[in-house]
């Protein structure tokens, strides 16, 4: 039984993207504006989600609570290239970008991701228990598929993340929150208490 | 007089940058890393450390549920959360364990912010 409404994923969407703002505060110039939009699981491809073909390295987490589902972090492959050069600097050499990738680019989506489960959390006073954030390449084709099988999950918001590292522009990250949201009164009553 | 930290956390990359920073300030700090909550409880127990930074995800127990046994035991060590998640509820709980929730990144300022803690200031 579906128990949010319009008015309830509108809220969530400026949670969230409070959640940004925190990231914003915690790195200064790294993410710039979102624009977020909802969209349910059924018939969902790459289109819909705006995505490019190709790869993607993607930090996930999972959070439980009153609120239960999942957070991907996308960066384009190409992304997470410079991002890793920016972070630890033009010298560094092609193998040991390749075995830091994935420490780099997990500790990185660590703090953005718990920014945004952090404000889900707080601007609906509620504890959300989180796993560990986890980071793989995965390709296009194999993002669209994880979320088609999941069936825990049945909404996801999507907001286009812009970043600036140290004056580079990047563009084509995306957050994507992954929302059970199926007889959920306890959630809807809490995300009606939040004002905007 | 040199001094022990014991940084927890399961980043490799945060612990390098925390003791980065900690032995820009201190160079003379010794600085012991553990990766899990369980690591940093059986370290303790052979070797106490002055001061800890602790993170809250990490594989195993949750750091806020590995800080509350160790200062049960070890009371004098300054100990301060150090994490990306900032909920509210987890601060409450580092209050509740009469210390303070270092926010990341892990840049200079915020390692200056347990620093801080670790030396009164």
């Amino acid at each position: 039984m579906e128990t949010l409404s319009k008015r309830h994923f509108e809220k969530l969407a400026k949670i969230i993207n409070r959640g940004t703002g925190r990231a914003v505060q915690g790195f200064h110039d790294i993410i710039g504006e979102s624009q977020p939009y909802w969209l349910e699981k059924n018939g969902i491809d790459a289109n819909a989600l705006q995505l490019e073909t190709g790869h993607y390295g993607v930090v996930e987490q999972d959070f439980t609570g009153l609120l239960n589902g999942k957070v991907l972090l996308l960066f384009t492959a190409d992304n997470v290239q410079k991002i890793l050069q920016k972070m630890l600097g033009d010298e560094i050499d092609e193998q040991t970008l390749n075995d830091i990738e994935s420490e780099a680019m997990r500790e990185l989506g660590n703090i953005m991701v718990n920014a945004c489960l952090s404000s889900i959390a707080d601007n609906l006073h509620i504890l959300l228990e989180s796993t560990v954030t986890c980071y793989q390449q995965h390709s296009t084709q194999e993002i669209v598929t994880v979320i088609q099988e999941d069936s825990h999950i049945d909404n996801i918001l999507v907001t286009q993340v812009n970043l600036m590292i140290g004056g580079v522009a990047l563009s084509g990250c995306k957050l994507l929150t992954l929302l059970n949201t199926q007889s959920n009164q306890a959630a809807a009553d809490k995300i009606e208490l939040f004002t905007m | 007089m040199s001094k022990k930290l014991l940084i927890v956390d399961d980043s490799k990359m945060s612990r390098i940058f925390i003791g980065q920073h900690v032995k820009a300030a201190h160079p003379d700090w010794v600085i012991q890393e553990a990766g899990t909550g369980e690591e940093a409880i059986a370290l303790i127990e052979n070797e106490l450390p002055d001061f800890c930074t602790m993170d809250i995800n990490m594989p195993g127990m949750l750091g806020t549920e590995a800080a509350k046994l160790i200062l049960a035991a070890h009371p004098d060590i300054r100990l301060v959360i150090f994490s990306a998640n900032v909920q509210e509820s987890y601060q409450n709980q580092a209050r509740e364990l009469g210390t303070i929730l270092v926010p990341k990144p892990v840049t200079q300022a915020s390692v200056g912010l347990a620093l801080d803690y670790f030396l009164g200031v």
